[in-house]
């Protein structure tokens, strides 16, 4: 069976600017979250996956087949873009139907499958209005409409969060659970990390152009075993606690919170420093009302991949 | 596959239509369409019956004109606005969804012109009808009317594709130098140019345009460079349209037309 996709020393020059540097992969079906900072090249790497744009070096195959010179596989591919939609007069509905008549659909069987789309989305009481009439979270309802009418077997987002209220925050979120249950693919590219891990999935970290790692938490924890983790420890006795902490060898840094009465410790074996929290608690009865990981999310996570990157750590 | 490509152009072709029929561009094209009638009206009102062959000129060159800055104005903007709009992206990420884009919005660009110039000739045909009859031209302007559509349409197709944010510019660039200047220098250029067949098929097919008391030597080998047989100007129009179009669809197939923010 062919892999979702498969990357090969690929690298993408818009003139003398790298949008793409040297990225490798090969990926099975599954969930992807593709996380990065603006201007990483998230949005480069889809547009090569579409075949909207070309490797300047290296190969890409999505699904089995070239980008560049076979349209067919776009058939299984939905793509919600981050762009905005804005056209005077086009209602919700008829702007959906269009999109997926561009399939060689009928008009007619396109109308049908539009409404269960925009239902799904939850967009069907205001589907004749203008999509001028929308708010940025109704727009990107109706692109994620155009995405999945067709039934997709891959489906690609591009910052699909953007312009959501809370409540569209965790409607997206319920979706695109759904989606994975159904055992369809999904690689949804975002900057805001904790909505990618709010829908279990492999991640693949892009920085400067780069992948700069990539796997799921626990495998990209793993990578980073020797990197110092962040533990935050609240106890009233945190003066004392911290100068006992000092003295052992597997704190790196130590910080300490007057306010909250908290240390933050940075620590190359999070094992080690509970062993010696826990004969300081026996032996010197300190008092802890909080151990609490400090990069427990992605989002530190990225941050300690980030440092790790520019040589930092 | 051509069914594919058939039913998404059709359904950017009513897309196009769709959302083009503005109050704006209505107000334009009913400007754009006035023109020719309100110059005939002032011809005759001038000079009366004997402004006759003046009128006449007159009308095809304003007709001309018309048709040409409809094109101008809807079509390389037209296929610009989707990269601005960065909506091109949505389209194209379907099998064929270029081809069929850009298909839908040359068709689309034609029937606006053929609306535009079907409105203006028949407003000078009532504005004119005191002084001649301009219905039994109005075959030949009919099959004129298309073949320009089609023919510079797919001539600013092309330039849409090429230039992209500059397309208005290069097209107004091509009017000037291609179908003023070429089409004027009495040589083999000049069947180069769009303008020389549509000329000899109007002579032809419609009337002298105010030619008649020229030397019919000095048009066939001045204005009218040895002129080619009338299903040989047909021809080129037609395959040269066609010809066009299908580099303009290889080139929009080829070229990596990306403006979305890099994110």
């Amino acid at each position: 069976m062919s892999l979702l996709i498969d990357m090969e020393h690929v690298t993408k020059l818009y003139g003398n600017v790298i949008g793409l540097n040297d990225v490798s992969m090969k990926l099975p079906s599954g969930v992807y979250g593709l996380l990065g900072p603006i201007g990483s090249g998230k949005t480069t790497l889809i547009n090569l996956i579409m075949g909207q744009l070309r490797p300047t070096i290296g190969s890409i195959r999505v699904m089995g087949a070239n980008p560049s010179w076979e349209g067919n596989y776009l058939r299984r591919i939905g793509l919600c873009p981050a762009t905005d939609i804005y056209l005077p007069k086009i209602t919700g509905l008829e702007w959906v139907v269009n999109q997926i008549c561009l399939y060689g659909i009928h008009r007619v069987q396109a109308g049908k499958m539009a409404k269960e789309a925009l239902d799904v989305v939850k967009m069907s009481h205001a589907c004749n209005n203008p999509l001028t009439t929308y708010s940025l979270g109704m727009r990107q309802r109706c692109k994620l409409a155009q995405a999945i009418a067709h039934s997709p077997d891959f489906l690609i987002l591009d910052e699909p969060f953007n312009g959501l209220d809370p409540v569209g925050r965790i409607e997206m979120t319920q979706f695109l659970r759904g989606w994975v249950k159904q055992g369809k693919s999904l690689l949804m590219a975002s900057h805001i990390l904790h909505e990618i891990e709010a829908v279990e999935c492999s991640f693949l970290l892009l920085t400067g152009a780069r992948l700069l790692a990539s796997g799921t938490l626990a495998e990209v924890r793993s990578l980073l075993r020797d990197i110092p983790n962040q533990i935050r420890i609240r106890s009233p006795h945190y003066r004392q606690l911290a100068a006992f902490l000092s003295a052992n060898d597997d704190v790196s840094e130590l910080k300490v919170d007057r306010e909250q009465a908290a240390l933050t410790i940075s620590t190359d074996s999070a094992s080690n420093l509970a062993t010696a929290l826990s004969r300081g608690v026996a032996e010197h009865g300190f008092q802890v009302t909080e151990v609490r990981a400090e990069d427990d999310t992605l989002q530190s996570l990225f941050s300690m991949l980030m440092q790790l990157h520019r040589g930092e750590r | 596959m051509l069914n594919i490509i058939l039913q998404a152009t059709l359904s950017n072709f009513w897309f196009e239509l769709r959302r083009s029929f503005s109050g704006q561009r209505t107000a334009i094209a009913l400007c754009l369409a006035m023109f020719p009638p309100f110059i005939m009206f002032m011809v005759f009102r001038t000079a009366g019956a004997d402004g006759y062959a003046l009128a006449e000129f007159l009308m095809a060159v304003m007709l001309w004109i018309v048709g040409l800055l409809s094109l101008i104005l809807w079509l390389p903007p037209g296929i610009y606005s989707e990269l601005e709009g960065q909506t091109w992206i949505l389209s194209t990420s379907r099998p064929f969804g270029r081809v069929s884009l850009l298909l839908g919005k040359y068709g689309a660009a034609a029937v606006w012109t053929l609306l535009v110039l079907a409105v203006s000739y028949g407003v000078t045909w009532a504005v004119c009808l005191r002084y001649f009859d301009l219905s039994e031209f109005a075959w030949g302007f009919f099959q004129i009317s298309i073949l320009a559509a089609l023919s510079y349409g797919a001539v600013f197709s092309l330039l849409a594709v090429l230039a992209l944010k500059r397309a208005m510019g290069f097209a107004v660039g091509y009017v000037l130098v291609s179908e003023l200047l070429l089409a004027s220098v009495p040589a083999v250029v000049q069947k180069f140019t769009v303008r020389y067949h549509l000329q000899s098929i109007g002579l032809e097919t419609i009337s002298d345009f105010g030619l008649a008391s020229i030397d019919q030597d000095f048009v066939n080998n001045v204005i009218l460079h040895e002129p080619l047989p009338l299903w040989a100007n047909y021809a080129c129009l037609v395959l040269g349209s066609l010809g066009v179009m299908l580099l303009t669809v290889a080139i929009v197939n080829y070229r990596q037309l990306i403006t979305v923010h890099e994110t």
